[in-house]
């Protein structure tokens, strides 16, 4: 396959890590294994014991683990919005930022239902959601809706890594012949010819056009495993929405994060400049508009119209008390500044 | 039809000697497996109708009395007595925080005193309106909430006006406790602490006994009592009648002194069930706190400090806010 001067340019910088597993990696490796089998005796630990162990009461907050599932399900779903945008929009400084996207909507639809495993009390009955499945349920909703994303936002993924599968099938790199076989298994005969490359496009296009509506409606559900409650606070019409652009802010703010830190650690600053920082910082500015405007018009009506119970969660929160909530509203709508704001000041003159 | 003959004689059959003995045997899962143990038989043979809707016989040696019976299988348990309607009515005029139904129902299903299905709260509707005390437990909704969001039909409706949980299906996502807008539901967050032989029964979600850990439980209006012609423990122990339970279709409840028309008592005393505009449809209703027996503070007087913490917002403005 003939390479271009970027893959050509881009493999020469891959080139050692692919071919050796450093030692910094082995050390980082496993120092996560660690975790993970800390992780592991800590869920054995949970277990056995029963979740009492967690400190988690009926009447001490429970949500937890939930709150991470939604926090990175958000990001999630963040991810393939933003990848989707721009592929479809074809920005020329939108593709590194649309394979870290890719890379960010994977890893955290993994993580995210991991902390509804950790949950749910009986761990060992999880199969009963295919068992005696209830279609009536928001939860199952959110199950099937999770599972069809998965395979979209792999497909997604695939779609794009394709080339490079090619690319590294057909490089000569000093790795063992069965990764490289690997390498060929993946790369599904794609040679680069005219014709494929059309076919790749059309499908990585159709694949995009599917994610963005996807992941605006799984959001959705997401929120409705709260909003068709009956609690106060929660049984709002506004959730969807508002859980869409909440993962949207806090997936570009993450994205952000990651952009820095590989560019960083893999030196990738002629791939993440000044601009993408800048240009993604003008989005989250956008963003955290609109998320201040849905937080606003949420608490506003209620206090308003001070209904009884609606004016029960208002005084709660809005108590001089509640310092967890008044560290969290005003420091989530203003973490923009800091990301966007400053290093658009920054780096003006310089774009 | 033939089938469901056979299937009504030897419900009779076991229902007649249900009366004087349950099977201890089951708490290996089934009742064949009893078999095996080494007990002198007697070869009297009891039919017996095990808890998967079979007919199995078992020698009279291996019956023992229990308190607890299981006597109904799974599809029964989710079906609900044919022809009842239950209904609660619970007269708030007459509760004075007695607490005496909370211990009798968390003896009767083996509950630790920190676990309580039924609880008494104190309300106090208005800022000049005067406190009163309102017990308060799962109101079995005919739009039940909390069966709604379960995602594999562990809570579920019955026909007889019940919800139960059935504990060998809930995996625990506590979506439920979320969704019942009167915070009901309790979890088991630790092991439950069971006598030995309460955690050898055969598991029934007409009992909910043995508990198991990891999943939710609530009040369950005692259905296994019911069967038996019994009342609920809370409407026995109450030392102040304020519980009255009964059959919307026979049109009467009873404290157990006095047994009166249901819908006569509701509209006599302007019975109204609580937070109505939800939708819910509550199957309890209240009797509200008008010429009452019992000043509020009698219920908060000799109560230990721990409980009366709960209530001190209101009964001690003065003394919480410092
Ligand atoms: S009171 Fe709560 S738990 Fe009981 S039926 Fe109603 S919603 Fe369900
Ligand atoms: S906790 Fe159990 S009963 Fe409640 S919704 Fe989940 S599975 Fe159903």
């Amino acid at each position: 396959m003939e390479l271009t001067t970027y893959q050509q340019e881009a493999l020469d910088r891959q080139k050692p890590s692919l071919e050796k597993f450093g030692k910094k990696t082995w050390a980082w490796t496993i120092f996560y294994v660690l975790w993970i089998v800390v992780g592991g005796y800590a869920l054995y630990l949970q277990i056995s014991k029963g979740h009492g162990v967690t400190g988690m009461r009926d009447n001490v907050v429970w949500g937890l683990f939930i709150v991470n599932f939604i926090f990175f399900i958000g990001l999630s779903y963040a991810g393939a919005i933003i990848a989707g945008l721009l592929h479809l929009s074809k920005v020329p400084w939108g593709k590194p930022i649309i394979r870290l996207a890719q890379m960010m909507t994977i890893i955290s639809v993994i993580v995210g239902p991991i902390f509804i495993l950790l949950c749910v009390g009986r761990f060992d009955r999880i199969y009963h959601l295919f068992l005696y499945p209830r279609l009536q349920s928001p939860m199952t909703w959110d199950v099937l809706a999770i599972m069809t994303y998965f395979v979209g936002s792999i497909l997604f993924l695939y779609l794009a890594l394709l080339r490079d599968f090619a690319v590294y099938r057909d490089a000569k790199l000093g790795i063992p012949k069965w990764k490289q076989k690997l390498y060929g298994f993946f790369a599904n005969g794609y040679r680069g010819t005219a014709s494929q490359k059309r076919h790749l496009l059309l499908s990585e296009n159709l694949m995009a056009i599917i994610m963005i509506p996807l992941s605006i409606i799984v959001s959705s559900i997401l929120s409705w495993i709260f909003g068709m409650t009956l609690r106060p606070g929660w049984h709002s019409t506004i959730f969807g929405p508002y859980f869409v652009l909440g993962a949207l802010y806090s997936g570009c703010g993450v994205l952000i994060c990651a952009m820095w830190m590989y560019r960083r650690t893999h030196k990738l600053e002629n791939y993440f400049t000044e601009k993408h920082f800048v240009y993604l910082g003008y989005v989250m500015m956008v963003l955290a508009a609109g998320y201040g405007y849905f937080t606003f018009s949420e608490y506003f009506t209620s206090w308003f119209g001070s209904e009884k119970w609606d004016n029960e969660v208002i005084n709660k929160l809005f108590n001089p008390k509640e310092y967890g909530w008044w560290t969290l509203s005003p420091t989530s709508l203003a973490s923009w500044s800091r990301l966007s704001l400053l290093p658009s000041v920054n780096y003006a003159g310089q774009t | 039809m033939k089938q469901e003959e056979i299937n009504d004689k030897g419900r009779r059959d076991f229902l007649k000697t249900a009366a004087v003995a349950a099977v201890a045997a089951t708490a290996c899962g089934s009742l064949a497996c009893s078999c095996t143990s080494k007990k002198p038989t007697t070869g009297e043979k009891i039919k017996l109708l095990s808890p998967e809707g079979e007919i199995v016989e078992v020698d009279s040696a291996y019956l023992n009395h229990q308190e607890h019976m299981a006597i109904v299988s799974k599809l029964e348990a989710r079906q609900g007595i044919a022809g009842k309607k239950f209904v609660m009515v619970v007269d708030l005029s007459r509760c004075k925080n007695a607490r005496k139904c909370i211990t009798a129902c968390q003896k009767w299903h083996y509950r630790p005193e920190e676990t309580e299905w039924l609880t008494v709260k104190l309300l106090k509707d208005s800022e000049k309106g005067a406190p009163y005390w309102f017990p308060k437990q799962c109101f079995h909704c005919d739009n039940p909430p909390c069966v709604k969001v379960c995602p594999v039909d562990a809570t579920f409706k019955r026909q007889d006006g019940l919800v139960l949980i059935d504990n060998e299906r809930c995996i625990g996502c506590k979506f439920c406790m979320a969704a019942c807008p009167y915070s009901t539901r309790v979890f088991n967050w630790n092991d439950p602490v069971i006598p030995a032989e309460i955690e050898e029964q055969q598991y029934s979600a007409e009992t909910g006994i043995p508990a198991k850990v990891g999943t939710v439980e609530k009040c369950d209006f005692c259905p296994d009592r019911s069967r038996e012609g019994l009342l609920p423990p809370c409407v026995d122990a109450c030392p102040n009648g304020v519980f009255y339970f009964g059959d919307e279709n026979e049109d009467t409840v009873t404290n157990g002194e006095e047994t009166i028309s249901f819908t006569q008592l509701i509209k006599d005393r302007s019975g109204y069930r609580f937070m109505e505009e939800l939708g819910t449809k509550p199957r309890v209703y209240y009797l509200p706190p008008k010429d009452r027996q019992f000043p509020v503070e009698r219920g908060y007087e000799n109560l230990p400090d721990t409980l009366k913490a709960r209530f001190k917002d209101i009964m001690e403005p003065e003394k919480s806010k410092s």
